[in-house]
Order: C-alpha cells, then structure tokens, then sequence
C-alpha cells in the first residue's frame, strides 16, 4: 500500500504532461508598417514608460491560427466596403481592398472556428494606415453561437461600460502594423467575438484581420 | 426681354422652394460636427469679443475681424449671453452668409437666365461642399457672399458707362428656357451716362468688407479686374475715374472701422496691411502644400480607402457652360463669370498653400457655369431632343449631388477620406469633452500639446484652471488630469480621445 502511495507523483505527472510540455513564445506574422514619420521625443517624467513590450503569449507546438478561411458573420451583414471574408483571409495590409467597414456604433464580428479549440491567443488588425485607437473594445469565446452562456471575456477596454458587459480596463492602444496579441489562456471555445464601437478617428468599425491561435481539444 | 407673369411666379415658386431646401439641409446638419481647429479659434476669439475682452487684429495667424463682429453683433440682437454660445448658434451665422449666396445667384437671373440659375442655386444648395462650409465657423462663407456681391454689383456697374458701339451686343438673357435670339436686347432700359455714384459706393463697401473678412481677397480683386478687362477694353476705364475716388474712400472707410476695432485700436489699421507679409510667406513650404491639381483632384472621380468620390458631371457640364459662354449668343455677365470662375481656380491652382474650403468661392461660379452649360446643351441637340435632354441633364446632376450627399454629410461627414473637409475633427472629441466636464471644476488639467490641441481651449473655455503646454512641463505633477498629444507620446494605462486624422489625445489621471 506504501509503495501504491510512492506511484502518486508518477501518475500525477503523466496527467499533466500536457500542460508542462515545452512552449515557445507565439510567433505572429505582422504586414509592413505604413505609418510615416517619427514621434517627437519627450520626457514623461513619472508617467509609464511609453512603447513597453507586451509580453510574449507562449504556446506548445501544434499550435496554428485556426480562424484562416472560417465563416465570419457579423453585426452588419451587408458591409459598405470590402466584405467579411477578409477578416480571415490571411491578408493583412492596410490598404483599400483589404479591410472591411461596418457601419457607426457598436458592432460585432464573429468567427465560427468549426469545432471547440484550446485558445492560446486571438491577433486582431483594425486599422493600421493611420494613428488611431478602436473604443469599446471587447474580445469574448464561447461554445454558444449566441453567446449567451459560457462566454470568456479575454479583452474589455469599454471603460464606461456602455456595452454592458462590465467596466473594461484593458488599456487603449494605438493601432500598428503589429496589432494586437491577446492571451486567451487556454479558453476552450468554438466562437470568438470581437466588438467596437467606433474608433478616435471616425464612428465606423474596422477589420482587417483576425487570427485565433489554437489547437483542436485532445 | 419681357418675361410673361405666370413664368415670373413660376420662378420665384421655384427660387423659393430652393432657397428653402437650402436652410433646411443646412439646419438639419448644423451641428453634425464637433468644431474644426480653425473654427475653435474664431470661436474663442468671438466669445472674447461678446464677454468685452475686445478685439486685437493678429496680422500672424488670424483673419480679417468681420466674422467676430458679425457674430458678436448677431449675438448681442438675438439675446445670446457668452457662455450660451454653442457650435450651431455660431454657425447660423456663417449659414447666412450660404443663403445669401444661392440668393444673389437668384438675384442674377436677368443677366445670366433663369434657367441658368436655377440649376446653378440648385445645384449650389446641396453641394456637400456648400452644405459644409456654410456651416463652417470660418471666414469663407462671408468671403464668397461678398466676392459674389461684388462680382455681380461690379459687372452692373461695369456695364453702366457710356459704350461703344461694336459692344451694343448684350447683357441680359431671360426665359426659364434657352436663349434663342442670336442677339440679346439690353436688359435695363436706357444706359446712364456715367457709372452711377451708388454703385460706387456699393463696390467700395463690398470691397471693405471682403478685406476685412479675408487678406486674400487681393486675390479675388485680380481675378475680378481680369473678368471685368475680358469684357471691355482696358482704355475705356477712363469713364470710370470719376468715380473711382468714392469707392475707394469707401473701401476704406469700411477697412479703417473694422481694423481698428471700431477706432479703439489704430494699430490694427497697419497691422491689416501687414498681415501680407505673413501671407506671402505662408503661401509656400507650409505643412497645407498641396499639387497644383489639388482642387481638380477634389471633384475629378476618385476612390480613397474605398470611399468613392468626385462630380465628373458637374465639371463637364460647367465646361459646357464656358464655352457656351464665349459664344454669339453669350451675355456679358456669362463671358465675365466664365472669366472669373477660370482665373480664380487658376490663382488658387498656383498657390500651393491649398484647403477644400478654398474652392467654395470657384465652385459658386462652377455650379452657375454648369447651369447655363444643361440650358445651352439644348443649342447643340436637334429639336426633338432639345426639350427634355436639359431635364435629363439637370435631374442627374441633382441627383448625383444628393447622392453624395449621404457620404459627405452623413456616414463620413467626420472622415478625413470626405475630400471636402479637411483635418476633421474627430467626433470622438466629444466624449473627451463630456468626460471632462464631469470632473469638479478646481481641478487642474495640462494639456501637452504642439498646438494646444484646437479646438479644446473652445470647449474648456470656462475651466479656470487649464493649462496649455507643448512640451510637459516641469511641475507636472501638480496637475490632476494629464491630457497628452499622440503626437508627442503614448502613454500606456491611460484613455484615449479622438483629436484629428493621426492625432489622438491620451488622458492620464494622476
């Protein structure tokens, strides 16, 4: 019986191979910048140090952005400019012919990834030929196509709450070349939500790119 | 040409329905924007001059002073109190102005047609250009009334002298359909023999008053002078000399009083003058350089982001119109306005320092050109087409324009890919602006901005306690809210504002 005890962290340790096997930082491949021109350079005193790195999101092998070519649906369904297969259609320059419009207000894109995954990271690119920063900006997973049960909130800088899905306080942050890589620390999820409500420049939404970072469940 | 009475009601049914439409298109989108910077700054110099503070003439970087006193005095008439003054009350202002202009356009009905100008206003009344910068607290609304005033009083005038014979071709066309008589019958009957002394005094006010509204308006006087010289000869300016005297001591009657800020400030007499310096030296190398194909560009089809634009019909049927204009059949004041409308998009093609709002006193003159092109397209057709291919024409040009309508005033009417607005200011703005005025008055706000972030100072005009830096200063720490300019750092943890294409400003409590 003593020895059957001995065996405990062995077994335990098969079980969580998984979860300690080797991970690498995610490697994201970002378009050309198209901005222009340098910041002027200027002493923040105590303020936080500006431009800080995110951290890198670690993930295991295998891992691969499951949204490329799945469906997307969306808040406005008949887009003005470009339409949403371009959110996932691996292109991600800035350019006229690669994003989409959705209409002024608060809008949503959805991307059904066809079966539950383990999520690692959700890589979104509004906007990047101008300086500018999306508003109301809410990430949400869930297994409900309606989202109304289960859902997993990995990003929320509505501030004001105007969504109502709680006071948000991730950071606003200043749309670039490199988007935006948010953790979504092993969510398991079959749909991925993604809203704004208009942006520092203008009302009107923008995508250009989503990719969701994950491997199917074992 | 006597025009019969049912056909004159029938015009002025119609001269009042688009006078009408044009209020009521401008009403409607009055306030659909925040404040540009540029109206910020008249704004705030207003609202000084209404609370008493007076008013000094800036020669560096500000505009005539009509604009401020025109305000202030519609303000002090209408019971409107400094801190009662919002971005739709200023405005009306300079909607006037818009109003006035379709209404001379109307006014011009004897010697351009009435057809002519009934599309023209038509056209001009919901132009998304028009619309824009009717409603624009800026100098260029009141800029193009007076420039349009003059044109039309000056070719009066111009054409009032004794005249030769070979010049007894024409002045007034008529009818609500095309001019048909190879030779046109003078409209006024009897010719004074000299140039009338109300008329003087007429165009030296007007000319006043655009030089206190705009230091350009030199540009505007040239182009003039051009038009007036392509409709007579240059020697016959000798019938005009008596009277010259009196206008200009007009001119500068109305000059004197505005800039010396009702003789309280006799500096700003000289500082008006000088202001040209400053503006020869801006004309070229500023951040607003644009190709000399900038205004072209603007109405020529173009796509931009995806966003579709121009007003291809509208240049092809005012090139109709200038060259119908030059024809046999031509009035004076057609040849003249062909003239004027060419040379000003000519000198302000050749300026580099280029803005939308720049093209709206051309673009007057475009719409007017592109009215008599529709009515003179019936000359080139045969008859059976003649009746109905200008209501074709004149239906799509409408159309084309209301069309644009929803893009420019609506859906991008705060874009900066609308090519008729410029450095927009965001809309977003306004969600910086409620969420300032929900912190207790006491405290202390720093704005670290290049250029104080304009229009911001307007709208936290009653916050005593703001100040406006370009670089963070050194006692930064004793201010509660920190507002920084994208431009100079992004701070992480903080929110952020829209201020204009590219430009954002991060709000950092401390």
């Amino acid at each position: 019986m003593k020895k059957l005890f001995l065996l405990i962290p062995f077994f335990a340790a098969a079980l969580t191979v998984r979860a300690d096997e080797a991970l690498t930082p995610l490697k994201v491949e970002f378009p050309p910048p198209v901005l222009t021109g340098t910041p002027v350079p200027a002493k923040l005193g105590n303020l936080e140090a500006p431009n800080t790195k995110l951290p890198p999101v670690m993930v295991p092998a295998g891992v691969t952005n499951l949204a490329k070519g799945k469906k997307v649906t969306s808040s406005d369904p008949a887009p003005v400019i470009g339409d949403l297969t371009l959110i996932t259609d691996g292109d991600k320059e800035s350019e006229e012919g690669y994003f989409v419009e959705l209409d002024r207000g608060r809008q949503w894109v959805q991307i059904d990834l066809g079966a539950s995954a383990e999520l690692y990271a959700i890589a979104v690119w509004h906007y990047h030929s101008q300086a500018r920063a999306y508003l109301g900006m809410i990430v949400q997973v869930s297994d409900d196509p309606e989202f109304k049960k289960d859902v997993k909130t990995l990003f929320n800088n509505d501030d004001t709450n105007s969504a109502g899905f709680g006071v948000g306080t991730s950071p606003s942050y200043l749309e670039k070349n490199t988007g935006r890589v948010i953790p979504a620390n092993k969510a398991v999820a079959r749909y991925v939500r993604l809203y704004s409500s208009g942006n520092t420049a203008n009302e009107l939404n923008h995508y250009i790119e989503v990719e969701v970072f994950g491997r199917p469940r074992p | 040409m006597v025009v019969p009475a049912h056909s004159r009601r029938l015009f002025l049914f119609a001269a009042g329905l688009i006078l009408v439409g044009a209020a009521a298109l401008r009403f409607a989108q009055i306030d659909r924007r925040p404040f540009h910077a540029d109206e910020g700054v008249q704004a705030y110099q207003t609202w000084q001059l209404l609370r008493g503070d007076g008013y000094t003439y800036d020669p560096a970087d500000k505009h005539g002073p009509w604009l401020y006193y025109a305000a202030a005095g519609i303000a002090k008439i209408s019971g409107w109190a400094p801190a009662a003054l919002d971005e739709s009350r200023l405005r009306s202002v300079t909607l006037l102005a818009g109003l006035g202009t379709i209404a001379l356009m109307l006014g011009a009905a004897t010697p351009l047609g009435c057809g002519p100008v009934l599309i023209g206003a038509a056209l001009l009344a919901i132009a998304p250009l028009a619309v824009i910068y009717d409603t624009y607290f800026i100098q260029e609304a009141w800029f193009c009334f007076f420039t349009w005033a003059l044109f039309f009083a000056a070719l009066r005038w111009w054409d009032s002298g004794p005249k030769t014979s070979s010049e007894s071709r024409a002045s007034a066309g008529g009818g609500l359909g095309p001019a048909r008589a190879p030779a046109r019958q003078e409209s006024r009957c009897g010719r004074s023999s000299e140039p009338s002394l109300t008329g003087a005094l007429l165009i030296g006010a007007l000319v006043g008053l655009m030089q206190a509204t705009k230091e350009t308006s030199v540009l505007h006087f040239a182009a003039l002078a051009v038009a007036l010289f392509a409709i007579r000869p240059l020697y016959e300016i000798r019938h005009f000399w008596p009277r010259v005297l009196p206008a200009f001591g007009m001119a500068a009657l109305v000059y004197v009083v505005f800039y010396s800020a009702f003789f309280t400030r006799w500096a700003g007499v000289a500082d008006g003058l000088r202001a040209y310096f400053h503006y020869a030296g801006r004309a070229a190398g500023s951040a607003h350089d644009q190709p000399w194909s900038y205004y072209l560009a603007l109405l020529w089809p173009h796509s931009i982001q995806g966003v579709r634009w121009g007003e291809p019909l509208l240049l092809v049927m005012a090139l109709g119109g200038m060259i119908s204009a030059f024809s046999s059949r031509a009035t004076i004041t057609q040849r003249a306005l062909a003239v004027f409308t060419v040379t000003l998009l000519v000198i302000y093609s050749l300026i580099p320092y280029k803005t939308p709002w720049l093209l709206l006193t051309p673009y007057v003159g475009l719409t007017m050109l592109a009215g008599l092109g529709v009515i003179e397209s019936a000359q080139m057709l045969p008859a059976k087409f003649a009746s109905i291919v200008p209501g074709l024409l004149c239906a799509a040009l409408l159309f084309a324009s209301g069309w644009r309508d929803f893009s420019a005033l609506g859906r991008y009417a705060n874009d900066d890919r609308n090519p008729y607005v410029y450095q927009p200011t965001s809309s977003d703005l306004t969600r910086l602006v409620k969420t300032l005025g929900a912190v207790a008055a006491d405290h202390k706000i720093a704005v670290v901005s290049p250029d104080s972030a304009w229009p911001l100072p307007w709208y936290l005009r009653d916050r005593p306690a703001v100040g406006y830096f370009s670089t963070p200063p050194e006692n930064l720490a004793a201010y509660d809210l920190i507002l920084f300019d994208s431009r100079l750092e992004t701070p992480l943890s903080a929110t952020a504002f829209g201020l204009r294409p590219n430009v954002m400003l991060w709000l950092k409590p401390r």
